[in-house]
C-alpha cells in the first residue's frame, strides 16, 4: 500500500482521537467514507463498475469467455481474478513495483470467492468437460486513498450484478460435434445472482480499538489489520490478518464481531441502490470518469 | 450525436467476443427533395413533381419500398416508369447481404440520373434513428426503422408545402403485420402488387411482377411432388463427411429426364454422377452448384440414349407421364452404369434471364401460361401475364423467380420482349444473349480512349521505328474483309536467298493496358463473326480502319515480322527487330485474285513475283509439317450466297480451299510458333501459350468403329500414325469417304485451349504436331494476340510491362475467360449458320438429296448431306428393322420443319432405301432419282 | 534448467493420471474417526518430528515432519540489504519465500513460483515480523520475543478436525451445510499475541471464534515440543560450561 510518513505527534493525536471515537475527518470508528458506484462504464466489457470511496477511485471490468473447465471440476465454471495496480495511481506502482500488491490482493480474492455459496458456478457451465463460462475478472485501480479491499469488493459485485452472459446453446451437429449458437438479439443474456457475493471489511487495530475505512494516515498508525469478508447471511468466507504487527485474540474476536456487523449492513443498502440503476435502464445519464 | 452499437459475435475458434462499435447521428441529411425548403441541399434528386398516372394515388408522390418489395419486384422498378423513389440505407444494406446481383441493380438504377432514385442514409440521421428494443427481433427492428423513416419524410415534406395537395409519401410493403402497423400510425401504405396494378397508363408492368409466395394459393393441386431441399448446414455437413457431393449440375440437352453432375476431384479430374428421374432431378436448373447423393450401386443406370423432349402439357398432375417417360429410360445393360445419384439440395442457383417462347394455354381466361426457353437444357417456366396474345410468336426473355417443392415447374416472370419470332434480327439478338456475347454497343468510356481522327504516324514513332517502305507488303484475305490483321512480303536477297517477312498489325500500340477499351477488349475476348454481322472486340475505328492493314497507301504501324531467310529448303530465323517496324501495304488481294495472279504467266510484277515466292515455300513447309505429324482434318464449312436487297441466303455452298489459303495459313503458323518460342524463353513464368491435347483413346472410338465397318486400319497412337493412316485410308468406288473420315476423325479431337505458361506443364500442339503454340497474328479479332504482342514487346524492348502482365494468376483467369468466350463464339457461329440454313430451306420447299450415314443410335440416325454441309436427324428417322451402318449412302428428302418456331429443324425423310413404315416416297419435283446401291 | 532439446517431447497437453483414477468415495462420514485414528472435534495433533542444524551452510535451519509432510527450512543473514534506496534504515527487514518442490504434490508442480507459493510466502512473512526485534538491529544476532506456533483446523458442518492431512483438507464435503471452511492461525504462546490469521470457506463468526481457540490450545500443544527441540540444538552446538 503506499506509504505516507506520519510524525510521532501525529500518531499520538490520531491515537487518542480513535480513543475517543472520534477521528480525524470526523467519523465515527465503523463509518465508511462517501462511496460512489457506478456500473456499465465500459462498454465493451460484459459488465463492469467504478467505485470511488473516498479518494481511493478502482474500475472493474468483467470479460466472459468461452473456455475449457478445470479437470477437476468439469461440470463448473471459474472466475479468473487480476489486479493491475497501475502507476496512475502511485508512483510506487511504477513497472513491476506494483505487481507484488497486485498479487496480494488477487489472492486474497480468489480465497474470499473459492466456497460453493458466493456464486453459482454450475450455472456457468455450457457442456459439462467441454465448455463452460470463465469470467476473467480485472481491477484497475486508478487512485489509492486506503482501504484497497472494500473499495475492489464493492466494485465487484456491483459489476457481477451488471454482468450480462450472451446465452448460447450447444447443438450437436451429424458427426457429433459440438456447435455453440449465439442468440442474435443482443438483449437476450443471462444475469448473475449476486446475493451472495462477499463484501470484504478491513478492520485496522489503531491503539486499542479498531476502526473501518482506514485513511492512509490511520493506516501508518496502525500494526495490524484484519480482512474479513463478509456475505449478507453473515457468515464469514475469509479472514486474514495483514500487517507486520500481533494482534490480541481478544481484539480479534471483537473485530470480528464488528466486521460481521458492519459487513452484514453494507449489503442491503448496496443491492438496493444497484437494482435502482438498473431500474433506470436507457434513461441513466452516463457519468463516467470526468466527474 | 454518439451512439454505440453492441453485439455478440461467435470467433472463427469457438469463442464468444462482444463488439461495440460507434455510432454518430447527423442533423445536416437531406431529403433529396426538390420541393423542400429546409434541407440545405445543393441538388436534390427527387423530383418536385413526381406525378405518375396511378388511380389509387392520384397526387405527386415518392416510393419507398421495402427490402421485399425490392428483392422481388426489382424488374418491375427497372422499367423507366418508375422514378423518384427513395431508397433507404436500412433497406439496401438489408438487400446487399441476400443478394449481391440484385444489389448491383439497385445501384445502377440509384446512379441513372433519369431514374431519380434517391438513397436516404436513415441509420444516421437524428430523427429516424432507432434502437433496437429488448424482445424485438432483427426484421421487426428493420421494418420499424422503414416506418419511421416513412413517418418523417411524410411529416418533414408537409411543412415545405404550400398548398393542401401536395407530396406524399408512399410505403410499398407485401409484409401484412408491417403494413397494419403502418396504416395505425397513419402512413400511406400499399401492398406493391395493388399499386403495379393501380398505374392505369402503364398495364404492362403488371406482367412483370413476381409472384411473390403470398398469391400462391391459387395453385390447386397442393400435392407435394418433389423431395425437400436440404438446408444448407446440412447440406455443409454431409459434403465434410463425404456423403454428399458438391458439383455443377448439367442438363442433358436431349434427354429432359436426364442430368450429369459435375464433381470436381482432387486435382483436375472430375467425376460424373448421372441423374435420372424428376425426383432425382428435384429441382435443379442447369449451371446451378448443386449436392448430390449417390444412389446404392444397385440401382445405377446408364445413360440412355433415348431422345426424349418435353411435351408435357402445363398440369402439375401430369406425373404419370413422366413416370411412364422414366420406366423406358431404366432398361440397361450391366455394362454401361454408371454412378447414379439424387439431387439433395441446391448451393447455388445460377439463373439468369432466359430468351424463348409462349406457349399459350389452351384455357382461354388462364394468366399462366408455360414458357418454352430456346436452351433445350432450362426446364419449361411458369408466368404469369395478360399480354398473352400479344406475345404469341414474340422472342421474349423471361427470369424464374422461384421453384417450389409443389409444382411441376419453375415460377418466373416476363421481362422483355426481343421481337417476331423467326425475324432474323430478333433470332440474331436471342442467340448472341443465348450464348453469353457482349454485343452491346461501346460505351462512351471506351470510345474516349479512341485516338482522335485524322490519325497519322507521329514522328517520335517515326524515329523509334524502322522504316520498311521498302518492301513490297500485301496482304491476302477473304472477300469483304475490312479487318485485315496480317501482310506478308517476299523479296529475293542478293546472295540467294529469300526473304519473307510477316507483318501484323500493331494493335498493341492502340490500345494500352487498363484503360476501359482494354478492359472491355479483354472481356469480349474475340471477334463474333455471324452470317452477316461481325460482332468486333474493338471498336470499328481500330479494326477496320487504323490497325487494318488495307492498301489505301497510309503508313500503318506494325508489330514484329518474323523475318525469315530461306535458304534451299531450310529456313532460319532471324531475331527479332528491337523496334516494330512501319510500312506501306502495296495490296490486299483476296483468295481468289491472288491464286489468279500466281496461275496468270503473264503477270511479273513484284507483288505477283513475292506471291509465288510464298508459294513456293509455304508448300515446303507444309510439306515439314506433315512429316512431323501435323494433321489435316475437314469440317464441312459453307458459304452462303446471300441476296444484296433481301439480305436472304440465296444459295449455299460449301467453302473451297484454295492453295493461297493454305500460303497464308503456314505462314501463319510459323510465325506463331516462333512467337511462342521466344515469349516462352522470355518469361517461362507467365507466357500465354496454346495448347491441344491429345485426345485419350476414347475418344477415338467413333472412328475405329466407322472404319472398321469398311475394313479401313486407323491407327491412333500418335499424331503422325493417324495422320498417315488417314492419307491411306481409301476404299473404292467410295470418293467421299476419306472426307467423311476426316469429318468423324475432327470430331474426335479436344479443345484446344489457352493457357498460361506458368500454370501448367504440357505445351504441346497435337493437331499442329509443335512441341510449343501460341496466337499472335490476329490481335484484331483475338485478345489472346494482344496479350502476346504485349509480352513479345517487353521481349524485344520495345515496350515497359505492367503488374497484371506478370502475374500468372491474372493470366491464367484470363486464358480461362478466352477460353470461354471463343468456345461461346463457336457455338454462336454455328447457330447462326444453322438458323441461316433453315431460312434458306424455308424457301426452297422439299429437296431432294444424297446423303452419307454418319451416326447411328437408337431410334434415329444421323445423314449428312455433303453439298450443303448438312447433319440432320429426327423422330422420324425412325429404325427399327433395317440395320444401318455407317457410311451408308441414302437418299433423302429436306424440307424446313418450323411446326415449333424455335426450333425449326431440317427435317430429313428417307426415300431410298426403302423402308415399310418409314421412307417416304420420292417426290416428283426433281428427277434425278437415280438408282443408287447401298453399300456394303 | 535447460531444455533438452534431443528429448521427445510428450503431447502439448497432457493431464496427471490420477484425474482418471477411479477415486475410491473418501469422503468420510461427518463422525466417527478420521482416516489416521485420531479423534474429531478434540484437539488432537499430529507428532511433530523436529531437528535443528542440519543445513550447515545457513547460519540456522530446520527440520519438521508431521505426519507425511517433510519441510526444511534456513535462515541466512543478517547480510546488508541490496535496496539501498529503502528509506527505512532503522529497522532490519525479513524476507521469506517459500516453494514446493515440483515432486512434492499429487500433481507435478512447476519450478516457477506459482501464486500459492507467493501467498504462502506472504502469510509466513506477516506471521514472523511481530516476533522479531527488528529494531533492535544492525546488532548482531536476532532476536525475538517468542517462538511463533501455528496450527490449523477444517471445520465441516458442526464438527472440526485439527490438524487437518492432505485429503481431509482438499476434501469436498458431499453434505453442504452451513459451517465449512479452514482456518489457520499463528500464534505466540508467551506473549498470548496471534501474529497469523488466516480462513478460508463459509463460516459463521461465532464458529470463527471457536476455531481461533481451538488453534490457540493446539499450539501450546506442540510448545514444548519445538522448546526442547532448539534447546538440543544449543546445547549441542555450544555445549555449556559444566560439561566441557
Amino acid at each position: 500500500m503506499a506509504t505516507v510518513q506520519v510524525s510521532e505527534a501525529e500518531k499520538v493525536y490520531i491515537l487518542h482521537g480513535i480513543r475517543d471515537d472520534l477521528r480525524v475527518d470526523g467519523r465515527g470508528c465503523e463509518d465508511y467514507r462517501h462511496m460512489e458506484i457506478e456500473t456499465d462504464v465500459v462498454s465493451n466489457t460484459d459488465g463492469s463498475s467504478k467505485v470511488t470511496l473516498g479518494h481511493t477511485v478502482v474500475l472493474v471490468g468483467i470479460k466472459t469467455e468461452i473456455g475449457k473447465p478445470r479437470p477437476m471440476v468439469p461440470d463448473e465454471g471459474y472466475l479468473d481474478f487480476f489486479v493491475d495496480c497501475s502507476a496512475n495511481a502511485t508512483p510506487e506502482f511504477e513497472g513491476r513495483g506494483g505487481e507484488e500488491l497486485g498479487t496480494e490482493l488477487s489472492n486474497t480474492l480468489y480465497r474470499a470467492f473459492n466456497n460453493k455459496h458466493s456464486l453459482d458456478l454450475k450455472s456457468l457451465c455450457i457442456s459439462p468437460g467441454e465448455h463452460c463460462w470463465v469470467l476473467y475478472v480485472d481491477v484497475l485501480l486508478l487512485q489509492c486513498d486506503g482501504n484497497l479491499y472494500d473499495a475492489i469488493s464493492i466494485a465487484i459485485k456491483a459489476a457481477l450484478f451488471n454482468t450480462k452472459i450472451p446465452r448460447v446453446h450447444i447443438s450437436a451437429d451429424d458427426e457429433g460435434g459440438r456447435e455453440i449458437e449465439l442468440s442474435d438479439d443482443p438483449y437476450d443474456c443471462v444475469r448473475l445472482n449476486v446475493e451472495n457475493v462477499p463484501c470484504i471489511v478491513t478492520l485496522c487495530k489503531v491503539g486499542h480499538r479498531h476502526v473501518v475505512d482506514a485513511t492512509l494516515q490511520e493506516k501508518a498508525c496502525s500494526v495490524a489489520s484484519l480482512i474479513m469478508s463478509v456475505t449478507h447471511r453473515g457468515t464469514v468466507t475469509c479472514t486474514r490478518k495483514v500487517g507486520g504487527g500481533s494482534l490480541d485474540p481478544e481484539s480479534i474476536f471483537e473485530m470480528t464481531e464488528a466486521g460481521k456487523r458492519v459487513g452484514k449492513a453494507l449489503h442491503a443498502p448496496l443491492m438496493k441502490l444497484l437494482q435502482q440503476e438498473e431500474s433506470l435502464g436507457r434513461k441513466k445519464q452516463k457519468v463516467g470518469f470526468l466527474s | 450525436m454518439l451512439k454505440s452499437k453492441t453485439f455478440v459475435k461467435k470467433t472463427r475458434s469457438g469463442g464468444v467476443v462482444k463488439i461495440v462499435r460507434e455510432h454518430y447521428l447527423r442533423d445536416d441529411i437531406w431529403c433529396g427533395s426538390e420541393n423542400c425548403t429546409e434541407c440545405k441541399q445543393e441538388s436534390a434528386v427527387l423530383q418536385r413533381d413526381a406525378c405518375i398516372e396511378s388511380n389509387l394515388c392520384s397526387y405527386p408522390h415518392y416510393l419507398i419500398p421495402d427490402t421485399n418489395v425490392l428483392l422481388q419486384q426489382i424488374d418491375v422498378l427497372e422499367d423507366p416508369v418508375i422514378r423518384n423513389v427513395i431508397i433507404l440505407q436500412t433497406v439496401l444494406q438489408e438487400v446487399r447481404h441476400r443478394s449481391a446481383p440484385v444489389y448491383k441493380r439497385v445501384k445502377d438504377m440509384i446512379h441513372e440520373k433519369e431514374k431519380h432514385f434517391y438513397t436516404f442514409t436513415n441509420e444516421h440521421h437524428r430523427e429516424t434513428f432507432i434502437e433496437r428494443e429488448p424482445g424485438e427481433s432483427a426484421n421487426d427492428c428493420n421494418d420499424r426503422a422503414i416506418r419511421v423513416a416513412a413517418k418523417w419524410y411524410s411529416q418533414h415534406l408537409m411543412k415545405s408545402q404550400s398548398d393542401g395537395d401536395g407530396l406524399r409519401v408512399v410505403l410499398l410493403t407485401n409484409d401484412q403485420g408491417n403494413k397494419q402497423k403502418a396504416e395505425e400510425s397513419s402512413l400511406l401504405v400499399y401492398k406493391c402488387e395493388e399499386y403495379i396494378k393501380s398505374l392505369i397508363a402503364n398495364p404492362e408492368l403488371v406482367d412483370r411482377l413476381a409472384l411473390s409466395n403470398d398469391d400462391k394459393n391459387e395453385i390447386s393441386s397442393s400435392k407435394v411432388l418433389f423431395p425437400e431441399h436440404l438446408p444448407l448446414s446440412k447440406i455443409q455437413a454431409g459434403i465434410k463427411s463425404g456423403c454428399f457431393l458438391q458439383g455443377t449440375f448439367r442438363a442433358s440437352r436431349d434427354n429432359y429426364l436426364e442430368a450429369t453432375v459435375f464433381v470436381q476431384g482432387e486435382g483436375e479430374d472430375s467425376t460424373e454422377v448421372l441423374i435420372q428421374g424428376l425426383q432425382n432431378l428435384n429441382r435443379a436448373v442447369n449451371q446451378d452448384v448443386v449436392a448430390v447423393q449417390l444412389l446404392p450401386q444397385s440401382q445405377w443406370v446408364a445413360p440412355s440414349s433415348v431422345v426424349l423432349q418435353d411435351e408435357g402439357t402445363a398440369k402439375d398432375d401430369s406425373a404419370e407421364e413422366e413416370e411412364e417417360e422414366e420406366e423406358k429410360l431404366k432398361i440397361s445393360a450391366e455394362v454401361a452404369r454408371k454412378p447414379t445419384g439424387k439431387v439433395v439440395g441446391i448451393i447455388k442457383r445460377n439463373w439468369r434471364p432466359f430468351c424463348g417462347m409462349l406457349n399459350v394455354s389452351q384455357i382461354k381466361e388462364s394468366t399462366r401460361h408455360l414458357f418454352t426457353p430456346a436452351d433445350r437444357r432450362i426446364p419449361r417456366i411458369r408466368i404469369e401475364t395478360r399480354q398473352a396474345s400479344a406475345l404469341v410468336g414474340q422472342r421474349i426473355m423471361v427470369a424464374i423467380d422461384g421453384w417450389p417443392k409443389y409444382s411441376r415447374y419453375p415460377n418466373g416472370h416476363f421481362v422483355r420482349s426481343l421481337g417476331s419470332a423467326g425475324d432474323k434480327d430478333t433470332e440474331q439478338e436471342v442467340l448472341l444473349l443465348e450464348h453469353d456475347v457482349p454485343h452491346q454497343p461501346f460505351s462512351q468510356a471506351v470510345l474516349s480512349f479512341l485516338p482522335k481522327m485524322p490519325w497519322s504516324i507521329t514522328p517520335e514513332d517515326m524515329a523509334k521505328r524502322e522504316d520498311l517502305r521498302r518492301l513490297t507488303v500485301c496482304s491476302v484475305d477473304p472477300p469483304g474483309c475490312t479487318d485485315i490483321d496480317d501482310a506478308l512480303h517476299c523479296r529475293q536477297l542478293d546472295n540467294g536467298n529469300l526473304e519473307v517477312g510477316v507483318h501484323i498489325a500493331d494493335v498493341s500500340h492502340f490500345i494500352r493496358p487498363g484503360n476501359a477499351l482494354d478492359k472491355e477488349a479483354a472481356n469480349r475476348g474475340t471477334t463474333v463473326y455471324l452470317c452477316g454481322k461481325r460482332i468486333d472486340m474493338v471498336p470499328e475505328l481500330l479494326s477496320s480502319n487504323l490497325c487494318s492493314l488495307r492498301s489505301d497507301y497510309i503508313l500503318k504501324l506494325y508489330f514484329r515480322g518474323s523475318w525469315l531467310l530461306f535458304h534451299g529448303f531450310n529456313f532460319l530465323l532471324l531475331p527479332f527487330f528491337p523496334s516494330p517496324p512501319y510500312v506501306l501495304v502495296q495490296a490486299s488481294l483476296t483468295y481468289a485474285e491472288a491464286q489468279m495472279r500466281i496461275d496468270d504467266a503473264t503477270k511479273n510484277d513484284d507483288i505477283t513475283e513475292s506471291l509465288r515466292g510464298l508459294n513456293k515455300l509455304a508448300k515446303i513447309l507444309k510439306r515439314q509439317r506433315i512429316k512431323k505429324g501435323a494433321l489435316t482434318l475437314s469440317s464441312l464449312e459453307v458459304r452462303f450466297h446471300v441476296d444484296s436487297e433481301t439480305h436472304d441466303p440465296i444459295d449455299l455452298q460449301t467453302k473451297e480451299l484454295m492453295e493461297t489459303n493454305s500460303m497464308v495459313e503456314e505462314f501463319m503458323l510459323l510465325a506463331n510458333i516462333s512467337v511462342a518460342q521466344k515469349i516462352y524463353d522470355e518469361f517461362p513464368d507467365c507466357a500465354m501459350l496454346r495448347k491441344h491435347p491429345a485426345p485419350p483413346p476414347s475418344n477415338y472410338e467413333i472412328l475405329h468403329k466407322a472404319s472398321k465397318s469398311k475394313n479401313v486400319a486407323i491407327h491412333t497412337d500418335s499424331a503422325k500414325a493417324l495422320a498417315d493412316s488417314l492419307d491411306m485410308a481409301k476404299v473404292d468406288c467410295f470418293p467421299y469417304f476419306n472426307t467423311l473420315l476426316r469429318i468423324l476423325a475432327t470430331r474426335c479431337m479436344m479443345q484446344a485451349v489457352y493457357f498460361c505458361s506458368g500454370m501448367d506443364s504440357d505445351f504441346h500442339h497435337y493437331g499442329l504436331a509443335s512441341p510449343i503454340y501460341t496466337h499472335f497474328t490476329s490481335p484484331i479479332r483475338r485478345y489472346a494476340d494482344i496479350i502476346v504482342h504485349r509480352l513479345l514487346a517487353v521481349a524485344i524492348g520495345a515496350d515497359t510491362t505492367y503488374p497484371d502482365l506478370m502475374d500468372k494468376h491474372k493470366q491464367s483467369a484470363l486464358s480461362n475467360n478466352l477460353n470461354y468466350r471463343h468456345k461461346m463464339s463457336q457455338y454462336a457461329q454455328r447457330a447462326s449458320v444453322a438458323f441461316h440454313t433453315q431460312l434458306f430451306f424455308k424457301s426452297k420447299g422439299i429437296l431432294n438429296e444424297e446423303g452419307f450415314v454418319l451416326f447411328v443410335r437408337k431410334n434415329a440416325i444421323i445423314v449428312l448431306i455433303p453439298k450443303f454441309g448438312l447433319e440432320g436427324t429426327g423422330p422420324t428417322l425412325k429404325v427399327e428393322q433395317h440395320t444401318f451402318s455407317i457410311f451408308d449412302k441414302v437418299k433423302v428428302t429436306i424440307s424446313l420443319d418450323d411446326s415449333n418456331i424455335q426450333h425449326q429443324k431440317i427435317r430429313m425423310a428417307l426415300t431410298h432405301p426403302v423402308i415399310l413404315g418409314v421412307s417416304v416416297p420420292t417426290p416428283d419435283v426433281e428427277p434425278q432419282a437415280k438408282k443408287s446401291k447401298l453399300d456394303r | 534448467m535447460p531444455v533438452d532439446t534431443k528429448r521427445v517431447r510428450g503431447p502439448e497437453v497432457s493431464q496427471s493420471p490420477s484425474l482418471f483414477l477411479c477415486k475410491p468415495a473418501k469422503t468420510l462420514p461427518p463422525d466417527g474417526l478420521r482416516a489416521d485414528g485420531r479423534q474429531r472435534d478434540q484437539v488432537d495433533v499430529r507428532p511433530v518430528f523436529v531437528r535443528c542444524g542440519l543445513v550447515s551452510q545457513a547460519k540456522g535451519s530446520a527440520y519438521i515432519e508431521a505426519g507425511n509432510t517433510k519441510l526444511i527450512c534456513c535462515v541466512y543473514g543478517p547480510r546488508e540489504t541490496e535496496r539501498k534506496d529503502e528509506t527505512d534504515m532503522k529497522c532490519g527487514r525479513l524476507t521469506t519465500d517459500m516453494r514446493f518442490t515440483p515432486f512434492s504434490c499429487q500433481e507435478r508442480g512447476s519450478w516457477i513460483q506459482g501464486s500459492h507459493d507467493k501467498d504462502l510466502s506472504l502469510m509466513l512473512h506477516e506471521s514472523l515480523q511481530p516476533a522479531l526485534c527488528l529494531h533492535k538491529y544492525p546488532h548482531a544476532g536476532i532476536e525475538m520475543y517468542d517462538l511463533v506456533l501455528s496450527c490449523s483446523i477444517r471445520q465441516d458442518g458442526t464438527s472440526y478436525v485439527v490438524d487437518p492431512s492432505y485429503m481431509e483438507e482438499n476434501s469436498h464435503s458431499l453434505v453442504d451445510s452451513e459451517n465449512q471452511g479452514g482456518l489457520t492461525v499463528a500464534y505466540l504462546p508467551s506473549l498470548n499475541q496471534i501474529s497469523g490469521l488466516q480462513s478460508d470457506g463459509d463460516m459463521t463468526e461465532d464458529t470463527l471464534t471457536a476455531g481461533v481457540r481451538t488453534c490457540i490450545e493446539g499450539c501450546f500443544k506442540i510448545y514444548p515440543v519445538i522448546q526442547h527441540a532448539l534447546a538440543r540444538a544449543v546445547r549441542r552446538a555450544a555445549p555449556p560450561p559444566s560439561e566441557s
